[in-house]
């Protein structure tokens, strides 16, 4: 079963000058698939991710997630839509400092508001234990490492359970012993959970790993 | 001074002469009303306070518009302030807001958010307000002023006028939020992806 399938993409940037970035690109991702996106950079890869992310809506072509057309959704539903079906990990965390570790990661779920509060309090403990962080719900997420905000980052993408994690330079940040256990985390989802990764890099190690 | 049973001597006129009778009324503002009623009894000329001392009701009336527009103007210059607060706050978060679109937040609820903000400002800021104001009130009223026959400044304590103020306070911040709270509904957390390459 395809998970995304990509149809026939052209993006155009016209500032600062006229420039085709994607040229006619079309391909599927199948469901429980692990797929790096390699190229070097300025080549259009995170341009690419943005598209599929639906968060950048500005293109021609098409593109379906999960048998759903996504292109030509209004943007609230592409947040809806996004918030149920999609994961985000960054180069960066972008976790709300202000917030504990516990409170960043039941967020999207608390939008969601599939589930009531306890029962998402206590998946989003089980997903901190298994990304190896007991014992540090309850701090501010400041207050962490950075291969810590990382994974916190990997657990808030994974709360509502989606379909398609998708990743811009998620080790991008990391050391190389973090960049394992983010790409192990990553291979165990794809392999246990049927769930979908799609990421940019242009980290060797990561992508030596694939 | 005399009384009017010797003022009548005087003019020699019987006891059921007089020539004027001043009618006091609970609450002055609704002399011309109650005037108008009195008119439609009697066949002699009634005339409100207001007709004899015209100069007296446009100072009046003056004095209110100034008090008013003072006001205004006072609750307009605080509304600015909150808008900008929330305006700098709504730039500080642009990141914030983004992350949170990425996530699944839509337009409405960044809207909420801020609102949420700007909306506590204004409680905590008109209550405030409210508790201070009656204290100075209260100095002000014990500044001696001795006119007539006032000793101190006069002053009128009104439940409704800090109520109005209270209300008015409220619709002003909300505006004052609302303003930025849309404009950061409207950040686009792809069109312009550059911040997701930046270091918080």
């Amino acid at each position: 079963m395809t998970a995304l399938s990509v149809k026939q993409i052209n993006k155009y940037f016209s500032e600062p000058v006229n420039f085709h970035v994607l040229k006619d690109i079309s391909f599927d991702v199948a469901r429980g698939e692990f797929v790096a996106i390699i190229g070097k950079s300025g080549s259009g890869k995170s341009t690419l991710l943005y598209l599929l992310s639906t968060m950048d809506t500005e293109y021609q072509g098409d593109i379906s997630i999960n048998g759903t057309r996504v292109t030509g959704l209004k943007q609230n539903q592409l947040a809806k839509f996004r918030n149920e079906h999609i994961g985000f990990v960054f180069q960066f965390h972008f976790l709300l400092p202000e917030f504990s570790v516990l409170d960043n990661v039941m967020l999207p779920a608390l939008k969601l508001k599939k589930k009531g509060k306890e029962e998402i309090e206590h998946e989003a403990m089980e997903l901190l234990s298994i990304l190896g962080l007991n014992g540090q719900e309850h701090k501010k997420a400041s207050r962490i490492s950075g291969g810590q905000q990382q994974r916190v980052a990997i657990a808030r993408a994974l709360i509502n359970g989606p379909a398609i994690i998708m990743g811009d330079e998620p080790t991008g940040n990391l050391d190389s012993k973090n960049t394992k256990i983010v790409f192990d985390i990553f291979r165990r989802l794809a392999k246990e959970r049927g769930q979908t990764i799609i990421a940019v890099t242009h980290d060797d190690e990561f992508r030596d790993q694939l | 001074m005399v009384s009017i049973q010797t003022a009548r001597q005087l003019f020699s006129k019987n006891k059921s002469y007089a020539t004027e009778i001043l009618v006091n009324i609970r609450d002055y503002s609704h002399a011309q009303k109650v005037a108008s009623d009195l008119s439609h009894l009697t066949s002699f000329k009634v005339e409100p306070w207001q007709d004899g001392n015209s100069q007296l009701d446009s100072a009046n009336v003056l004095r209110d518009i100034i008090a008013v527009a003072v006001s205004l103007t006072i609750l307009i210059v605080a509304g600015f302030g909150i808008y900008n607060i929330m305006n700098m706050t709504v730039n500080e978060k642009i990141k914030e807001i983004a992350i949170l679109k990425a996530m699944g937040f839509n337009g409405k609820d960044v809207i909420e958010i801020f609102l949420t903000q700007s909306v506590v400002i204004g409680l905590i800021g008109g209550l405030t307000g409210l508790v201070l104001g009656r204290i100075i009130v209260s100095i002000v009223d014990n500044i001696p002023f001795k006119i007539v026959t006032l000793t101190t400044l006069p002053v009128e304590y009104r439940a409704s006028d800090y109520i109005i103020a209270f209300c008015f306070g409220i619709i002003i911040t909300f505006l004052a939020g609302y303003l930025p709270a849309r404009k950061a509904s409207k950040i686009d957390p792809g069109g312009n992806f550059a911040w997701l390459k930046r270091e918080v």
